[in-house]
């Protein structure tokens, strides 16, 4: 069993219930995206969990399309409804980010898997053997590559913007720390995902487990002055 | 009358007034960096 994933799964899927639980007393769009771009990250890993067991051709999709193409891209939807002020904008691009991960889905599923699948190792990290074991036409990988820059342009870049404002005006220094946190969280599994597209596929497993933590701590710092006032 | 102070207000330190905007500068340099490798 790959420990990592299963920390990572775990880690996850605590930090998708505490978003979602906030999001159920506050509201807010950003936390409902925010949620639900952590359940993907969290399905991501779980994946890796089950294909440390044993193959299977539908987890392996799962797996890619969750980690590889939608949690960035709805993490940092969440952003996006947080920081831009046009709500226009945000709803809009929000139809648009649905509907591409739909047509990523149908791109995934309908992907075929090829005869080397059938001498996958389940102790290899899946991210160094899916490139060998799936069809991915050309449209799939422009999605991947579009979807990637997408979020980690956003939840990154969203949150140190603002840091940097929390440091220029000097105020609220938890949330400025942990917007950083987060940035450095988001960071982490990019990185990873930079290294896998270079041939370091091993990479990917401590990348995801190192982001989701620091994200978590980050969060955690983020609202722990801002108490949700129960009705 | 003196103004109120605001609560949230912060005076930097060392570790505010430097390392932040070291940390900030690194990371929007490996967002760049993650950007540029993606589309290569």
């Amino acid at each position: 069993m790959n420990i990592l994933s299963l920390l990572s799964t775990l880690v996850t899927l605590a930090f998708a219930a505490s978003v979602l639980n906030r999001y159920r007393l506050k509201g807010g769009n950003h936390l409902l995206w925010w949620g639900m771009g952590l359940g993907w990250y969290g399905l991501g890993t779980l994946s890796e969990v089950i294909l440390g067991a044993a193959f299977s051709p539908w987890v392996l999709k799962l797996w890619y399309l969750s980690g590889a193409m939608l949690t960035a891209a709805w993490l940092g939807q969440g952003t996006v409804f947080l920081l831009v002020r046009r709500k226009g904008w945000a709803k809009g691009s929000a139809w648009v980010l649905l509907a591409v991960s739909a047509l990523a889905a149908v791109l995934v599923f309908s992907a075929s898997i090829l005869p080397a699948a059938a001498h996958y190792q389940p102790k290899l990290p899946v991210s160094s053997q899916y490139r060998a074991m799936m069809s991915r036409p050309a449209l799939m990988i422009v999605l991947t590559i579009l979807l990637n820059i997408y979020g980690t342009l956003t939840l990154v870049g969203g949150a140190l913007y603002s840091a940097y404002l929390f440091w220029r005006k000097q105020v609220l220094a938890t949330r400025m720390w942990g917007n950083i946190l987060i940035a450095a969280g988001a960071m982490s599994p990019a990185i990873g995902g930079s290294l896998l597209r270079a041939g370091l596929g091993d990479w990917l497993y401590v990348s995801e487990f190192l982001g989701a933590v620091v994200m978590y701590i980050g969060f955690w710092l983020a609202v722990k002055d801002r108490p949700v006032k129960k009705a | 009358m003196p103004e109120k102070p605001n609560p949230s207000h912060f005076e930097h330190s060392w570790a505010t007034r430097w390392l932040v905007p070291a940390v900030l500068g690194l990371l929007l340099a490996a967002l760049i960096a993650v950007i540029v490798l993606s589309l290569i």
